[in-house]
């Protein structure tokens, strides 16, 4: 059946069998396990499954489809949002959710007999206050009728409304919950999945295409089918378009990079015009008399410059702090600018602060300084290309190189009371020519032909190559995120216009 | 408070530390604050008794007085079910303000016996301003919805670290710093007790040292009885004597104007390596306002400049520096 | 093979193999462990002897036992249900730990501690001590939430557990505590006793050092003995043979480095340079050295070269970054404010008119 463009792939296109999972069978073999089994006896309790994994990992669908398998049917919860007059929103509380499971539901098809309760999003209430839900769920499982899936994501970054602090494995174990955890798609199953959906579009994308869309989705089926459906419309959904591919859930890098470009170069309206000195005329002894504002408007306003990219505080001062040389020559403003970006440090140094009012100032605080103090300053004559920050890689290799140094733990003391690393590990005392910018590996490999002396009978430590393999069923790290800025080499042309 | 000596086995006496031996037992041993100890003396005859914040500098007896309170308004029988203490060292959270305090706060009073004057529970937050704000701002509701069967009786150093919902809340008692006489009496009487004889000088020494703060006077002088009684003249200088700052400022305030900058630097290391901190630099600078080197325009600059070390060598910055520092720019001033 | 600042360290307070310096204090500290024990709190700068003194307290108070020490890593769970590990050095009398590795989350741990040590008795009651003794190193970064709750725990738990605390400087550590305990101000020895003490070492290990070599170390090591016999035994392997009278006494590699840099930085002040600058501090803080001693080093190799009348802003503008640098995120930043705030007082004062 062709797709029509009407609606969401992701509901249209949806698996509605067994064999059109893109899912381990491992997993939909415990899946559908476990179905079987709630049914199998009268069990004391009904049984109640635990079911998480990454976002878009194909939970709900396996169970829908499971289901189905198993003729058994599946009641959703769907609470009403009630509006809470004295606060103004809409909360859905831990009370409609305890009704929801302990009371009996009339089964949509008749003659239907196994029935299993969906649960797929908790209460507010439960996440600010999760010993009463842990008790109050306790005392509603004694009252079940049905089974219950409780499908929820779990690889939240933000600890207080992830559902594994309200389900702790001590409340998993005594209470007899099951558990089972999806893992994130694997590539392949990636791939066969947009294949599959591709072809039933007007227009299949290219296999190269796919093999991308694939590799941008990193394990998240849902987000997979949405970016296809993206790409896939207009004429020529096949059109060559390079690696500036529209990712529908990532920030877009050619935006961040125009941003930075537009701070740096800080464009004027007429920046020859001539100097309109607003210099006041009265000029009082102990009142310093402000510095003349010979500048000219500029042409894009410095917050609307922020929200181009969701780049936070930090990152952008790492960025204006990697390149800002290049951009201003005089010494005195370029410490004003330097001496700015130290601020902003300090500011958002604390980790109360973070995400706050002041992480807003310092990004704000710190373009503008840049923009004012690069009135006129030098432009590079050839394209320059704005240089990643270096800081995250040597953060890196610190973070390294002190795991290593932790493995000798009585010597530690030593580095903090002398820091001599002459006399300590053999990583440190390489000679300074040999730069961290090389990598371990070549580091090992440098050390190996000069002959240090700063040796003393340790056996050089087995140089183990750990490379990653990147599994897609590994953790997704979203720190990983960042990395994959390919600005140096990036074959866009983004800076024609200037 | 009666669980704060771990008792050891059998064989050893316990061992109290003075500053819980000596502490007042009652109100009339509370030397010095005469409105706190009226109005809790009438609450023990029976006229109520309002939330209470005791605040003030450290050392003068505030807990001893909340303590002693209870003590005489709750038989010792009854004593645990009704006062609770709670104090910066425990876990005092926000979960634990909503179920420590509320738990205690609701279970309901046993039957009332003659003695029993007030019918109210009590629980003693020891160094409040050590909690969160998020803490107080739960520990005001629970102030609130149980202010008929508890009272709450805070302590705290500075006023200003608490929410004002929190403060306004409660009665507040200033208590405030015993005069000299006082605390030279009572650290003679301790002396006494202990078998340990001091002269009126080295007492008033200890007394200057602790500035105003008797507890911190009564621990010294715990601390220093074995050196003391074993030890010999040459001992007791080395401990008592005031401490070298003293010396080194007024070295100090000779030399200053006319150093130049090396010998600045030198004296700044010597300094760093004998000094007791940060309190040199507040010293200093009362030195030099004690002498009135340093004219009316620019007190206000080495103040302001004083404090900015202070804040920056508290938070870890290296002494040396910020003293050298503070040194320059005082040459420069005062000349 | 042991580092002859282990093999040499004094094993008792007085006596033969007693401390070479500070006499009386240490039999102070005799009288102190003799009666009841107060709580203790050692400050003096790096390398004057605290752990030493510690150690040989320890010693005084339970014998020999204490040396047969095991590295354990011990768990703590935080009330939010985070696991923490932390390495201990403990024998059956003692434990010695840095609360400061876990961060914000000292408090936790050293009250755990605490509250362990006090409830497990002594085995054998009647010859040994009744309590036992926690040893809390670097105690001034520890946390104020930590200090504020190490006071009342000392009183409470005072019979059983005797907290010493091992510090720099007593400005961070707050008045409270301060009062608890008995302060033992351990501070540098002078040059004449460094001399002694490294005079015993050479002795012992038949070492054949000319007396020029040795006013060097003893100036260099300026009061850190721990640093002044680390050179002795550096000189030793650098010069097999034997060692010259001029022989110099290494220092490390990233000083000489850091001495280059101040070096440029005095030598021209422009752009290019502070971008060259910026490249050798990465190269020195990947060295995992801590930003604040890079910092200081830098400072001490630039001021003698500046003119006196640019010193107090120098100094000023130092202590104003080095702030910022303790409590930013990243410290390049705060460095190179530094040294492009230097390069520029120094050149707007070479171009004044004289």
């Amino acid at each position: 059946m062709k797709h029509t463009e009407k609606d969401l792939l992701t509901t249209e296109l949806a698996p509605k069998r067994r064999e059109d999972l893109q899912i381990h069978n491992k997993k939909i073999g415990e899946v559908s396990n476990w179905i079987k089994a709630a049914f199998a006896q009268e069990n004391r309790h009904q049984p109640v499954l635990y079911l998480t994994g990454p976002t878009g990992s194909g939970k709900s669908t396996a169970v829908e489809v499971l289901c189905k398998h198993h003729s058994v049917e599946l009641i959703d919860y769907s609470p009403e949002l009630l509006y809470d007059e004295l606060l103004q929103y809409e909360k859905h509380d831990l009370s409609q959710l305890m009704n929801f499971l302990i009371r009996r539901h009339a089964s949509l098809k008749k003659g239907s007999s196994k029935v299993v309760l969906f649960v797929s999003e908790l209460p507010d209430q439960a996440y600010s206050d999760p010993i009463t839900f842990r008790n109050e769920l306790l005392s509603a499982f004694y009252g079940l009728r049905y089974p219950v899936i409780f499908c929820l994501t779990n690889d939240i970054a933000c600890w207080n409304l992830n559902p594994d602090r309200l389900f702790t494995n001590d409340y998993i174990r005594t209470n007899y919950i099951d558990t089972i955890t999806f893992n994130a798609v694997a590539v392949t199953f990636l791939k066969k999945a947009l294949d599959r959906a591709s072809h039933l579009l007007q227009t299949p994308l290219s296999t190269s295409k796919l093999a991308m869309i694939a590799e941008e989705a990193r394990g998240d089926l849902r987000a997979a089918m949405n970016m296809l459906q993206m790409n896939s419309v207009g004429k020529d959904p096949n059109r060559k378009t390079g690696k500036d591919m529209i990712c529908a859930s990532k920030a877009n890098k050619e935006e961040a990079f125009h941003m930075i470009g537009r701070i740096l170069y800080a464009k004027r309206i007429n920046p020859n015009a001539p100097v309109i000195s607003r210099i006041t005329n009265k000029k009082r002894k102990s009142v310093p008399v402000p510095e003349p504002t010979e500048r000219t408007d500029l042409e894009h306003n410095p917050s609307d410059i922020i929200t181009m990219s969701s780049m936070s505080s930090d990152k952008l001062i790492e960025f204006l702090f990697e390149n800002e040389h290049f951009f201003c020559s005089d010494l005195s403003k370029y410490r004003k600018v330097i001496d700015t970006f130290s601020v902003c440090d300090f500011m958002m140094g604390d980790w109360s602060t973070a995400r706050s009012l002041p992480d807003e100032y310092a990004s704000e605080i710190a373009v503008r300084s840049v923009m004012w103090h690069n009135f006129k300053g030098p432009r590079p004559m050839a394209m320059q290309p704005i240089a990643r920050p270096v800081l995250r890689e040597l953060n890196k290799q610190m973070e390294s190189t002190r795991n290593e140094v932790r493995k000798t733990a009585p010597y530690q003391t030593i580095i903090h009371n002398i820091t001599d690393p002459l006399s300590v590990e053999n990583f440190l005392s390489r000679p300074l020519e040999v730069s961290w910018k090389l990598g371990k590996d070549q580091i090992e490999d440098r050390l190996e032909k000069t002959n240090s002396l700063n040796f003393k009978g340790r056996s050089r430590p087995t140089k183990n190559k750990n490379v990653k393999i990147p599994k897609a069923t590994e953790k997704i790290d979203d720190e990983e995120e960042e990395e994959t800025y390919t600005i140096e080499e990036s074959s866009d042309d983004s800076f024609d216009d200037f | 408070m009666s669980e704060a000596m771990e008792v050891d086995s059998g064989k050893k006496q316990k061992v109290l530390t003075w500053t819980e031996k000596y502490r007042p037992k009652t109100l009339d041993d509370i030397a010095h604050q005469e409105e706190v100890v009226t109005m809790l003396k009438g609450a023990l005859q029976g006229k109520d008794l309002p939330h209470l914040l005791f605040y003030g500098p450290p050392g003068t007896g505030k807990t001893s007085t909340a303590l002693a309170f209870c003590r005489q308004l709750f038989p010792s029988s009854i004593f645990r079910d009704r006062v609770l203490d709670l104090n910066a060292s425990d876990e005092r959270g926000i979960s634990v303000v909503r179920q420590k305090i509320q738990a205690f706060s609701k279970t309901t009073l046993g039957s009332s016996n003659k003695e029993d004057v007030l019918r109210l529970k009590i629980i003693i937050l020891d160094e409040v301003d050590a909690m969160t704000r998020e803490a107080q701002a739960a520990m005001r509701r629970v102030i609130e919805d149980f202010s008929k069967t508890t009272r709450f009786i805070l302590i705290c150093n500075y006023v200003s670290r608490l929410i004002p919902p929190v403060v306004s809340r409660c009665a507040k008692f200033r208590f405030k710093s015993l005069p000299a006489e006082v605390q030279v009496q009572r650290l003679r009487t301790i002396c006494d007790a202990e078998g340990t004889p001091m002269s009126e000088d080295e007492l008033k020494q200890v007394m200057e040292y602790s500035e105003g703060d008797l507890r911190r006077a009564v621990c010294t002088l715990q601390s220093l009885a074995p050196i003391l009684k074993n030890g010999d003249e040459s001992a007791r200088n080395c401990y008592l004597r005031g401490s070298s700052d003293a010396l080194l400022i007024s070295d100090l305030c000779k030399t200053l104007p006319s150093s130049d900058v090396p010998q600045i630097i030198s004296l700044t290391k010597s300094i760093t390596k004998s000094c007791t901190g940060v309190a040199f630099i507040r010293r200093c600078f009362q030195q030099m306002l004690d002498d009135n080197l340093i004219n009316d325009e620019n007190i206000a600059v080495m103040g302001k400049l004083v404090a900015v070390c202070e804040k920056r060598i508290l938070d870890g910055c290296d002494l040396e520096n910020n003293l050298l520092d503070f040194l320059l720019t005082l040459r420069e001033t005062i000349r | 093979m042991a580092l002859w600042v282990d093999k040499y360290r004094p094993k008792e307070l007085l006596g033969k193999d007693g401390v070479d310096y500070h006499l009386e204090q240490a039999k102070h500290l005799k009288f102190l462990s003799a009666d009841c024990m107060p709580h203790l709190l050692f400050c003096g700068p790096s390398g004057a002897g605290k752990k030493t003194r510690i150690k040989c307290l320890l010693r005084e108070l339970y014998g020999v036992g204490v040396d047969k020490t095991q590295l354990i890593m011990k768990a703590f769970t935080t009330p939010s249900n985070r696991k923490l590990e932390i390495q201990t050095v403990s024998s059956n009398y003692h434990v010695e730990m840095t609360p400061s590795d876990v961060g914000i989350y000292d408090r936790v741990v050293v009250q755990d501690l605490v509250k362990e040590m006090a409830q497990t008795s002594q085995i054998e009651a009647s010859s040994q001590k009744s309590f036992k003794v926690v040893v809390l190193c670097e105690a001034d970064s520890l946390t104020r939430d930590a200090q504020h709750g190490l006071r009342r725990t000392m009183e409470k738990y005072a019979n059983n557990c005797k907290i010493v605390l091992c510090c720099e400087s007593l400005s961070r550590i707050i008045e409270p505590l301060q009062s608890r305990c008995i302060i033992i101000n351990v501070p540098a020895p002078t040059d004449v006793e460094v001399e002694k003490v490294l005079r015993k070492v050479i002795q012992k290990e038949n070492l054949n050092m000319p007396d020029s070599v040795l006013q060097r170390i003893v100036e260099k090591s300026e009061g850190n003995l721990r640093r002044a016999i680390l050179m002795t035994e550096a000189i030793k392997m650098e010069n097999e043979g034997g060692i010259p009278a001029n022989a110099q006494i290494p220092v490390p590699e990233w000083e000489v480095y850091i001495q280059e840099t101040a070096r440029l930085i005095l030598q021209k002040q422009t752009n290019d340079m502070a971008l060259k600058v910026r490249e050798r501090l990465y190269e020195v803080l990947s060295r995992l050295i801590p930003p604040h001693v890079i910092f200081k080093k830098l400072l001490e190799y630039l001021l003698p070269s500046c003119p006196s009348s640019i010193v107090r802003e120098v100094v000023s503008e130092a202590a104003k970054f080095e702030h910022r640098l303790l409590l930013g995120q990243k410290p390049i930043f705060h460095l190179e404010a530094f040294v492009i705030a230097f390069m520029e007082i120094y050149l707007t004062n070479a171009s004044k008119p004289k």
